[in-house]
């Protein structure tokens, strides 16, 4: 934090650092295996006195010099009893994690390079109560919390989900320092959830590729919305752009609003139609266009290499288009 | 920090540094009241500007703090620092360094470092300080009301601690404060175990203590005026315990300064060239003149506490015999110590009231105890000699002087005339009213006169009794002068000229005396000792005396030397190993008994019934050999054990459902289904 002492030492400090971490994961991993829910206890709790803990043991050595030279006894008196209640602090700490509950369920799907949402459920039994614990996954910020009057604590928790497929947030960080913050208890788990990440959407010149992409057998397409043709009956999963409103407000009932141009016309949007992008930049404009495609309301179709959606549009189509551009070629 | 977030990833810590650290507003408050709380004890000593510039400081902290006032920059700041370095040299010059200076500069470190707290780690620097200033107030005072006020301060400064690492939404004063006391009641035990047994170290450097308060009591010299001074103050010069029996009260001449050589006006000490002696108790380095010191009549044993007085000489009970190895008797019989007395300094003796020293002529320079400035005091010079005529022995000359004391008009009072040049005949044949200081001076300048080897004395006299733990109070004002004149085969021989005119000083005291007189005690005005004649004050007053007593003796002083006595009594022989056995051992009960409290209420005793009865269950499969892994879920754990044995697979099934209808479910608990759960649970146990 503090220390600048030369570059070197600081390339060889963290060297030493990551190598060390990196071992204590593999350690932590095997000693905490991954499950849906995790009691907290001796097994599963690591605590350490942190820097602050160091700078008290330093600041109870220069009392202890100054008790010694001043030859006051009350000042060897003050001594022991901070270094008891630093030794203490170590269980209160510990005990500040002990006997939670610990679950976590993924927030609703996201796109990569949003951040996923993750509620981390904490339940508490018995009297005892726990404050300010801190709860965070890798790349997320930390969330405090405290279960002192309430059972359990739902904590939202953000992290950045940077690809595309099946994402696990990773370990989940659980700390405390509580009561003095002289020491530092924690855990590490893999509580086996995971959340559906879709590509990053890329915006793409919709129109041209689906003029001059389209396929005999389906022709005409038109991208637009423009030739009214009539009202059916609302369904489930219309656009809500597409109600009439006016004959809603009117208290006829819900009708949608259809018209001609996507009435009979069908996009397909195919694997090949960025010939010169890599699987990803390809997913990424694909996952572009089911957006703008379940926008305008318009029957879309997906082609990808061993995948064959047929053309079809409301919300459960357009999930089941999301998760095979989020899952396609990613080992199941 | 670093080294221990493993897992945490650089830029979230850099994230969370660049968050503006606002100090939650009970942790605020509860740090003023930590910074404040250890401030207040020191004001009284504090130079005035010091004090003012504290308040400045946390005043300015809680305008910014209220958003009236921004952070000072760092103009305001170096300014602030520069005014108080200036202001520092100013004050205390060349003792800039000294203790109290050190103090000031970290009172107002502390209320500087308010100012600039833009981080959890500069709250918890000012913190550190509050606990550290603490020890700077025991250097001044160890006392049993400072004691107390201290645990007060101890105890807001954790609570403080604690608030800093609580959660701003839910923070309340009474469970900080309780936390805070309940953990510090715990380390109790660890602090009185340590306290008794970690080694002490003697002292790695000297420190000079100044204080800004004068120290009353003896001063090195001795004139007109001085001694009756002492009797203003009421506070206690040393405490004594006897060790058996204690000598008549008339008999109690604590001595001190041996003072020998006279100017006509002042008595000061002599030039001593003999080395000082140590006095053991096996008698085996001693010199020449100190074998020759023969020792009669009853010994007393006996240990003293002494305040500080800043110089190196101490009080016994007349001549002393034995003496620990931190101290020495010089050939006048003055002990002094190697270092000077800046703390309370307990120390043993032993000491004979009939003795024999110096019996041999050649022993003392008889001219030098003898030598008066020939026309100090002309008139009392020839009144010497004209008595010393009339009388043959030594001893009968000074009943003479003694009888004159008794006879002629003297009176013994502690606000005499003003004394000029020739202050021994302006006293013996002019005013003629005066303190001990007064006879004992001319008392002695009439011996000389008639020259026979003589010498002043000043120490103290007496003392006041305990009557619930029997130890002697020496007060200042119980400070006394007398004579030592050298008598052919006796030696030195005490003579106390105030005994002649006042006979009750000596008998009952000095406050039996000196009563009425205005002067008596006067600078103890709100003292509890004004109030002696109030016999219920009086006994409240000897009680707090008591429990003072107690503490100096056994927390005080509890030295290298009482932790020994303290250790053989329990564990036998002192070694070093021992000691740090029985250190481990004893921090071993403590944690042991801590984890025992802490974690009494196990965290699943709450659980509800059902959960419990799962527990049960999955206890009772574990000791069949198939225990459930740590995090399986209940159904996963049912699928695996029926792949064990299938016949578990419907009784299992049925306890799993139950299980998680109650737990999950519908959690508000239907005792009939639970009591079907603990049937089920008993019969599947019975039956497999």
């Amino acid at each position: 934090m503090g220390i600048d002492a030369g570059s070197g030492y600081r390339v060889w400090y963290q060297n030493l650092l990551d190598a060390w971490q990196q071992r204590f994961s593999g350690w932590v991993l095997r000693k905490i295996p991954p499950a849906r829910n995790i009691v907290l206890g001796h097994e599963n709790i690591f605590i350490i006195p942190n820097r602050q803990g160091v700078g008290f043991v330093f600041l109870l050595v220069l009392m202890f010099i100054g008790a010694v030279n001043y030859e006051a006894s009350l000042g060897f008196a003050l001594v022991f009893l901070l270094l008891g209640m630093f030794v203490l602090s170590i269980f209160y700490t510990y005990r500040n994690l002990s006997g939670l509950h610990v679950t976590a369920t993924p927030g609703s799907s996201v796109f990569a390079g949003e951040k996923a949402e993750v509620t981390v459920i904490l339940n508490r039994h018995g009297k005892r109560i726990y404050e300010n614990i801190r709860v965070s996954f890798p790349g997320s910020r930390e969330v405090a919390t405290d279960l002192v009057t309430e059972k359990e604590q739902r904590i939202s928790v953000f992290v950045p989900a940077k690809k595309r497929g099946y994402f696990s947030p990773g370990r989940l960080r659980i700390e405390t320092t509580f009561p003095f913050g002289l020491s530092q208890a924690w855990s590490l788990m893999d509580l086996k959830f995971r959340c559906l990440v879709y590509p990053q959407p890329v915006e793409c010149d919709l129109d041209w590729l689906l003029n001059s992409h389209q396929q005999s057998g389906n022709t005409n397409i038109v991208r637009g919305n423009d030739d009214f043709y009539g009202l059916r009956s609302y369904v489930a999963g219309d656009s809500l752009k597409h109600v009439a409103w006016k004959v809603l407000a009117r208290g006829q009932g819900m009708y949608t609003k259809e018209y001609s141009s996507n009435r009979d016309d069908k996009a397909w949007l195919r694997w090949d139609m960025f010939p010169d992008l890599d699987t990803e930049q390809r997913l990424s404009r694909l996952c572009w266009c089911v957006l703008q495609l379940d926008a305008a309301g318009i029957d879309y179709g997906l082609e990808l290499p061993g995948i064959v959606l047929q053309p079809s549009r409301g919300p459960v189509h357009y999930d089941k288009a999301l998760r095979e551009l989020a899952l396609f070629g990613l080992p199941a | 920090m670093r080294g221990f977030h493993f897992f945490r990833k650089k830029s979230d810590a850099r994230l969370r540094n660049q968050d503006y650290y606002r100090i939650p507003r009970f942790a605020f408050v509860w740090l003023l009241a930590s910074v404040v709380s250890v401030i207040l004890p020191h004001v009284a000593r504090l130079p005035l500007w010091l004090t003012g510039m504290c308040a400045l400081c946390i005043t300015g902290r809680i305008l910014v703090y209220q958003g009236r006032m921004s952070y000072p920059g760092k103009q305001i700041k170096a300014i602030l620092v520069l005014t108080m370095a200036a202001l520092m040299v100013l004050q205390f010059g060349r003792d800039v360094f000294s203790t109290d200076s050190m103090v000031g500069v970290l009172l107002v470190g502390i209320t500087l470092k308010l100012l600039e707290m833009h981080r959890k780690r500069d709250v918890l620097m000012v913190l550190y300080l509050c606990y550290f200033t603490i020890i700077a107030e025991f250097i001044y005072s160890q006392s049993i009301p400072i004691a107390i006020y201290m645990t007060i301060s101890i105890l807001v400064i954790s609570s403080a601690m604690i608030s800093l690492n609580q959660t701003p939404e839910h923070q309340s004063v009474r469970r900080t404060l309780r936390l805070a006391g309940l953990i510090l009641l715990q380390s109790a035990p660890l602090m009185m175990a340590f306290f008794l047994l970690f080694p002490r170290i003697s002292p790695l450097w000297s420190v000079p203590v100044q204080s800004n308060s004068s120290v009353t009591g003896l001063s090195e010299t001795m004139s007109p005026g001085d001694i009756g001074d002492l009797a203003r103050s009421g506070e206690v010069a040393f405490r004594v315990q006897f060790n058996g029996e204690m000598p008549p009260f008339n008999e109690l001449y604590w001595r001190g300064l041996t003072l020998d050589n006279f100017n006509g006006r002042e008595w000061r000490r002599g030039i001593d060239r003999d080395r000082p002696q140590r006095l053991s108790a096996d008698r085996q380095e001693e010199m020449g003149w100190f074998r020759e010191i023969e020792y009669t009549g009853r010994r007393y044993a006996y240990n003293i506490i002494l305040e500080p007085t800043f110089q190196n000489w101490i009080f016994t009970l007349q001549m002393p015999s034995i003496l620990d190895e931190r101290m020495r008797m010089r050939r006048d019989f003055q002990v002094e110590t190697f270092r000077r007395v800046t703390q309370r300094f307990s120390y043993d003796a032993t000491s004979y009231l009939e003795f024999a020293a110096d019996t041999d002529q050649r022993a003392i320079p008889r001219r030098s105890f003898s030598f008066i400035p020939g026309d100090s005091n002309p008139r009392a010079l020839e009144f010497a000699q004209e008595l010393r005529a009339q009388h043959d022995s030594t001893e009968s000359f000074a009943n003479a002087v003694l009888e004159h004391f008794r006879e002629e008009e003297f009176f013994y009072t502690l606000s005499p005339p003003l004394l000029g040049d020739a202050p021994v005949d302006e006293f013996l044949f002019e005013t003629r009213e005066g303190f001990c200081e007064h006879f004992a001076s001319s008392f002695t300048y009439l011996m000389r006169a008639a020259g026979i080897p003589s010498r002043v004395v000043t120490g103290y006299q007496g003392g006041e009794v305990n009557p619930y733990d029997g130890t002697l109070t020496v007060r200042q004002y119980d400070a006394h002068a007398w004579s030592e004149i050298w008598i052919q085969d006796r030696g030195w021989v005490r003579v106390d000229p105030t005994a002649a005119v006042a006979p009750d000083r000596i008998n009952r005291g000095t406050d039996s005396v000196l009563q009425e007189d205005n002067n008596f005690l006067s600078d103890e005005v709100f003292s509890l000792i004004r109030l002696r004649n109030s016999l219920f004050l009086n006994d409240l007053r000897l009680r707090l005396e008591m429990i003072d007593y107690a503490w100096n003796r056994f927390v005080l002083n509890y030295d290298q030397e009482s932790q020994f006595r303290f250790f053989s009594n329990l564990f036998g022989e002192v070694t070093r190993t021992k000691i740090i056995m029985v250190l481990l051992g004893f921090l071993a009960l403590v944690v042991a008994f801590v984890a025992f409290t802490v974690f009494r209420q196990p965290a699943y005793s709450k659980a509800p019934p059902a959960t419990r009865l799962y527990r049960k269950f999955c206890a009772y499969m574990a000791s069949q050999g198939f225990p459930r892994n740590i995090g399986e879920t209940p159904m996963d754990y049912l699928q695996r054990m029926s792949e064990v044995n299938p016949q578990w697979t419907a009784p299992m099934k049925e306890i799993t459902q139950i299980y998680n209808e109650l737990a999950f479910v519908n959690t508000e608990a239907d005792p009939e289904q639970i009591r079907y759960l603990e049937h089920k649970v008993r019969k599947f146990r019975l039956l497999n």
